[in-house]
Parts: C-alpha cells; structure tokens; sequence
C-alpha cells in the first residue's frame, strides 16, 4: 500500500517532547520491583505447599500404618458396617468393610494433622512477620 | 527473558513508544505515560512466554494496543487541568508544546482503531501484513482503516489550517 508523502513528512518530523525519562523508567522501575516482590512471595507458597504435600503423603502413609495396626489387633468376626440390601455394590464391598474404613479415617486423620500443624505453622509465621514490620 | 535484558530492550524502546502513545492519546501526557507504564508492566509479567523470534517491538505495540482499547473503554472522556503543569511559562517551549496541537486535534477525531492503524503505518513504518498481526484484524479491514483514516486525517489537517 502506496504511503501518502504529506502524512509522511507529518509523521517524519513528529518529535514531541516527552516527560522526564528519569521518572518515567523510576517509577517502572518500582512497579518491577512489586512484581518481582509478589513473584516471590507466590514462589515461597508453591514451596510451602510442596512441602505440605509431602508431609500430608508421609502422614498419610504413617496413619494407615497405625489403622492397619489397630485393625490386625480388632476381632476378624466383627464387621465395621453392615446394610439389609440386596444391591450388588454393596455386597461386593461388603467384605472389604476394614479396608474401606481404614482408608477413610487414614486420609481423614492425615489431612486434619496436616491442617491443624499447617494452621498452627501459618499462625506461628504471621506472628513472626508482625513483629518484623513493628520493628 | 530476565529482567536484565527486559530493562535493557525497554530502555532503548521507551522513548518511542511514549512519542507513539502520546500522538495515539493526542497529546495527553498522563494518559500516554499510564498507557506506556501498563504495557511495560504487562510485557514484563508475559514475558516468560514471550518467545524471541525478533518482534519483541510489535509484540509491546500489540500490547499496548491492547491496553489503549481497554484504556478507552474504562476511562472517562475529561482533560485533567494537570496535564497543563509540564507546560513551561517560556514562551519557546510552549510554542514547542504546542507546535502539534493541530495533528491532535485531527488525530482525536478520527477513531482510536482506525489511529492507531493510521499510528502504525506512518509513525512506525510497519506494513499491512505486520498491522494485521498486531491488531488482530484481516488484511482487507486494516487496508479500509488505513485508505478511510488517511483521507479522513487528510481532510482535517486540512479543514484545521484553514
């Protein structure tokens, strides 16, 4: 597409004057440094919540350990659950019945330990961070 | 990309993308430098993906044209009296200042698609096919934009000396 010469030229000589470019690369400069700030702060969480994780797997792992402890020691007889159907689901899990609720109170034990030293962890940092910044 | 070499191609581009923002905002400083801020930051914040082929420079006018549209359709169509501040009591520089006021005058009347088409084709040099890119648009409609917008500009730079 053919360029019109007088807009051209027009555009050619079109140099402005423009703010402070001190400022002006200052204040980017500030705005680069709360994003590199966020940034961090973001990476320190993926990590927290990394190492979360891996506690919440060995906790688990420990606590099915222990529920598998207490389920040897129970009597074999006595059924954990039991339901007046003829559902085939049911009755196919039926004798899996120790397992089932191992499973469950194992991941639900692993996951309130995980919570509640999480909780106690997080409280303990913004403790810490206060006084930082009172300082 | 680190933020060495982000810092190090942004110094050298700053100047002139600024001079384009502030002919795209016709002559309002603050909002140029709020436009040219918020694409650094957003260059900044993507540029991890960016993958360097060479068009950083219309990967930032993208950018930036992006961040214009959203820029107008948030932003309230008044001039700040402070805009007015940077201009100095001398007379030289503000005949300076204003030595441009008629091509704002003419620019701000043509529609922001359409100027910044305009913008990318006579300020900055880029052909068709590298506007369409940047803009997002199909060969035929920025081809429209520009014959339309030139005659358009045309005729005010025109109608304005008179």
């Amino acid at each position: 597409m053919e360029k019109d010469k007088d807009l051209k030229a027009l555009f050619d000589g079109f140099e402005p004057e423009l703010t402070d470019e001190r400022v002006f690369m200052e204040k980017l400069t500030c705005k680069l440094d709360a994003i590199e700030c966020v940034k961090q702060e973001r990476a320190s969480h993926r990590r927290t919540y990394r190492y979360m994780m891996s506690i919440v797997f060995v906790v688990g792992v420990m606590t099915g350990a222990v529920f598998y402890a207490l389920m040897e020691f129970t009597p074999n007889y006595t059924p954990l659950f039991t339901y007046d159907t003829d559902y085939t689901f049911m009755s196919y899990i039926s004798p899996y019945s120790r397992e089932i609720v191992m499973i469950f109170l194992s991941f639900f034990a692993s996951l309130a330990i995980t919570l509640i030293s999480y909780t106690i962890y997080d409280t303990y940092m913004m403790k810490k961070r206060d006084v930082g910044y009172a300082r | 990309m680190d933020r060495e070499q982000f810092v190090a191609i942004i110094s050298g581009e700053q100047k002139k993308l600024r001079r384009f923002l502030l002919a795209l905002c016709c002559g309002n400083y603050e909002q140029a430098d709020d436009i040219a801020q918020d694409t650094m930051v957003k260059a900044y914040l993507s540029c991890d993906k960016y993958q360097d082929r060479g068009l950083f420079k219309s990967w930032l006018y993208k950018i930036a044209y992006n961040t214009f549209l959203d820029y107008k359709k948030t932003s309230h169509n008044y001039h700040s009296l402070d805009e007015c501040t940077h201009i100095s009591d001398s007379t030289y520089e503000a005949d300076r200042t204003f030595r441009y006021q008629s091509l704002y005058d003419a620019l701000n009347l043509l529609p922001p698609k359409e100027r910044y088409v305009i913008l990318l084709f006579y300020m900055k040099g880029y052909q068709v096919k590298e506007i369409c890119k940047i803009v997002s648009c199909g060969e035929a409609a920025v081809k429209k934009q520009l014959s339309r917008g030139r005659e358009h500009l045309k005729h005010l730079l025109e109608y304005g000396e008179r």
